[in-house]
Formats: C-alpha cells, sequence, structure tokens
C-alpha cells in the first residue's frame, strides 16, 4: 500500500511515498504497526491520529471510516498523512 | 498625491466591476462590509492588502506586535521605514494610502477572552491572521457564537490550509481540529517560511472573504483546502461536523483557567503584559518623563518604544500594555513592566 506524506512530513520520513506491503486485508491498526519509526509518532498508542495530524484512507478522513480496528486494508490502497498547521 | 489625478472610485474599480461575477451590484456590497483581520502578519498583511484594494468599506485591523526586521520578507505591507511601530498603525497607514475609499480601524491590542466578542460582533467576516491555535480557538468560539463566517487560513514552510468556517450551516475549527497545542505545532523561526507561502494563503483567505460578501460562487464552507506548494499538492476535503463539538453544541465557557495577563509572542524572547485594569494613557506626558530617563527608540501615535536596561526593549500602548523583548523569564518581565507602571505612569 501506499501512505503518502505532505508538507514536512516528507522531509520527517525522508521520502514523499512509502510503500508497505500488505497480504490480503488486514485492519488499519495493523498498518500502523508498519510505520518506520520516523513517522511512529503520527499514530498515539490507542492507535488514533496525534491531534496534529489528519489521516485519509484514498481521500477520506479515516475518523469517518469507521474504528481503526474495523477498517480493513489491502496492498491497492492509499493512505495520505497531513499536518495541520497554526502558522501566520 | 498626485493633484491632477483625483481618486474617482469608479474609475479605481473599473476593472472589476466589468466583472460578470462582481457587477455594480457586489462592488456595492463591498462598499457596505466590515471586516475584522485578526492578525496582520503573513496572512494579515496579505489579506488586508487586496480586501482593501477591492474596496471593502470598513477594516478593522488587530494586532499585538511591533513590526520587526524579520517580518518583511512576507508582511508586504511594511517597509524599513515602519520599523519598531505597531504593525496596525502602519497598516492602516499604507491602506489608506493604497486606497483613500476605505475605513480602516487600527487596534494595537492582543485577543482575549475579555475582549474578543467586542472585536467581532459588529463585522459581516472574521479574517484569521493569527500564529497560534490558542487564540484561534477564541477566535472560533466567538464567531460560532455571533454566526459570524470565520475565514481559517495558516500557513508554513511550503504548506497552506484552508477553510471557512460558518456555524451551525457548516462545521467549525473545533470540529475539525479538537484538542490541539501550540507546543505540538511546527512555529514560523522553528520551520521557516516562505513569504510567497502566506501570500498565497493570505490572497486565497481575501477571495474567500470577497466571495461571502458579494455571494459569488461556492467558497469553502464545509471544505478544507489542504496545500503542500513542494509538489503543487492541493486537496479539498470534505469536514464533518463533529456531533460532540462543544462549541457547536453552545456549551463552551470560556477557558478562564488560563492566564491571560502574561503571554509570550509566538518564538520570540517577547513577551506581552496586559495592564491589570483597562487604562487609556496620554503618551505626551509619559514621552516627557521617559526621555529623561531611558533612550526612545520611536514615538508613533500608538505607542513608545524605549530601551530599558541590559537590553531590554520595551513598547508602551496607549492602553497600558507592554511588549517587552529580550526577556528571559515571567517574573522578571513583570518586575519590569511594575517598576515602568509604578514609577513613571501610575499606581498599580
Amino acid at each position: 500500500m501506499k501512505v503518502e506524506l505532505i508538507g514536512h512530513m516528507k522531509s520527517v520520513a525522508g521520502k514523499n511515498v512509502l510503500e508497505l506491503k500488505i497480504e490480503g486485508h488486514i485492519p488499519l491498526i495493523e498498518v500502523f504497526k508498519m510505520f518506520p519509526k520516523e513517522i511512529k509518532d503520527v499514530i498515539l498508542e490507542g492507535g488514533k491520529p496525534r491531534p496534529g495530524f489528519l489521516l485519509l484512507l484514498n481521500g477520506s478522513d479515516v475518523r469517518s471510516l469507521g474504528k481503526n480496528v474495523e477498517i480493513l486494508v489491502s496492498d491497492e490502497d492509499t493512505l495520505t498523512i497531513i499536518p495541520i498547521l497554526h502558522g501566520g | 498625491m498626485n493633484v491632477d489625478i483625483p481618486f474617482d472610485p469608479q474609475i479605481f474599480y473599473s476593472r472589476q466591476i466589468v466583472l460578470r461575477e462582481l457587477g455594480p451590484q457586489g462592488q456595492k456590497k463591498l462598499k457596505q462590509s466590515r471586516v475584522a483581520i485578526i492578525g496582520v502578519g503573513g496572512l494579515g498583511s496579505v489579506s488586508a492588502l487586496y480586501l482593501a484594494l477591492a474596496g471593502v468599506g470598513f477594516l478593522r485591523l488587530i494586532d499585538q506586535d511591533t513590526v520587526e526586521l524579520h517580518n518583511l520578507h512576507r508582511q508586504v505591507l511594511y517597509s524599513l521605514e515602519n520599523l519598531r511601530y505597531p504593525k496596525v498603525e502602519a497598516a492602516a497607514k499604507r491602506i489608506r494610502d493604497l486606497n483613500p475609499n476605505v475605513e480602516v480601524e487600527p487596534i494595537p491590542e492582543n485577543i482575549r477572552t475579555d475582549n474578543v466578542e467586542e472585536l467581532i460582533k459588529d463585522v459581516d467576516v472574521v479574517v484569521d491572521g493569527l500564529d497560534n491555535i490558542r487564540t484561534r480557538y477564541l477566535l472560533n468560539r466567538a464567531c460560532a457564537k455571533h454566526r459570524i463566517p470565520y475565514v481559517f487560513g495558516a500557513a508554513i514552510g511550503l504548506e497552506g490550509n484552508l477553510s471557512v468556517f460558518a456555524p451551525p450551516e457548516t462545521p467549525c475549527l473545533e470540529c475539525v481540529f479538537p484538542n490541539f497545542k501550540d507546543e505540538e505545532l511546527p512555529t514560523c523561526d522553528v520551520r521557516g517560511v516562505l513569504g510567497s507561502t502566506t501570500g498565497i494563503i493570505g490572497t486565497l483567505q481575501a477571495m474567500e472573504t470577497i466571495k461571502l460578501l458579494a455571494n459569488i460562487g461556492e467558497t469553502l464552507k464545509g471544505k478544507l483546502l489542504v496545500c503542500d506548494f513542494e509538489n503543487m499538492y492541493f486537496v479539498k476535503l470534505d469536514i464533518p461536523k463533529r456531533s460532540d463539538c462543544p462549541v457547536c453544541q453552545g456549551v463552551t465557557t470560556e477557558k478562564s483557567h488560563i492566564s491571560e495577563r502574561l503571554a509570550w509572542l509566538c518564538g520570540h524572547k517577547t513577551v506581552n503584559i496586559n495592564p491589570s485594569r483597562p487604562m487609556l494613557l496620554d503618551l505626551e506626558r509619559i514621552y516627557e518623563k521617559l526621555e529623561k530617563r531611558f533612550k526612545i527608540l520611536l514615538k508613533s501615535s500608538l505607542a513608545i518604544v524605549f530601551e530599558f536596561y541590559g537590553g531590554v526593549e520595551v513598547s508602551l500602548f496607549k492602553n497600558g500594555r507592554m511588549l517587552i523583548k529580550n526577556v528571559e523569564d515571567e517574573e522578571n518581565a513583570l518586575k519590569i513592566y511594575k517598576s515602568i507602571m509604578n514609577e513613571l505612569i501610575v499606581e498599580v
């Protein structure tokens, strides 16, 4: 599956897109466990995105899709990590 | 001013009045409109510029800061000659020069629980030019309560976010971004910001404001625009209302446990201290006292800036507020505040 990084998360991770190999369908929360250490902080311990980040699955906010344990993803899916800003 | 060419609004606005989407009716609406711009930094100085040029009849500019050298690469309303001036004072002058047809009200204050509603309740649209989430929450709540559309914008590095919040029709800021803390988010001085980033987002905020005022097209109500200019990634997301959002339920109370008397400014060794009670100082008289003891760096109509001891620079505003630069801790800052007020101005 593709994990697309937006804004300064690209430099945090050192790349624009991460490729994670997914076999069959697995819960989203399992995908979070596969995150490399550079971006592990985006997800809190309970599996929720940390305040300050939006997570999109195929363009939709994961909060609107149900609980992370119930959302099943496959290798075809794209996850997008968007940092929320406050500067001005 | 070139006296041979009089200011004629019909000619000044002619290229936008000819727009089918705006027309004379839209221009008239802009002229009759009132907008508050909260923060005239990177975002606010750009939105203020375009709203003034478009002919919005009344602009209220609110900002606590003075102009600094590191502002000038992105804060397009200011130039070198404005250094140390209260931003709102320099901005108001610039805008009056650009379009004498606009009424500008400069307010050199910070946004607080006790003044936010007063500052926004009589305007048609509020434009966000703030640089921290805490005051954005205050603004969001006041706008939701008074049902004033809130044009949200944020920018850093090569990234920007934009939305229009107008509850109950749309979600509000806290539906989308609840429980953020400023400490968890990167700031301009750490992450850096390109002038064109704030320029684009500020311009988009002016665009959304004009559309709201003149009833043009579709705004970003219920949407969040996310921009990453590094690879020109733009996405417009649907943002849902949150059923348990306290702001939209109308059950918020002001978080009064937060001390608002003293606040550190985003990424500086600068602290803002408000007077313990409202006051209006006679700057002329205070100037006479101050100049006997300190080196005066600037006297403007809204503030006096002078050198205190040990490299500390103080901007004293008409309303008794002080910006104290180059201080390390709160205790020291309060001590400086009190000593100046006690000795030179009033009993506090």
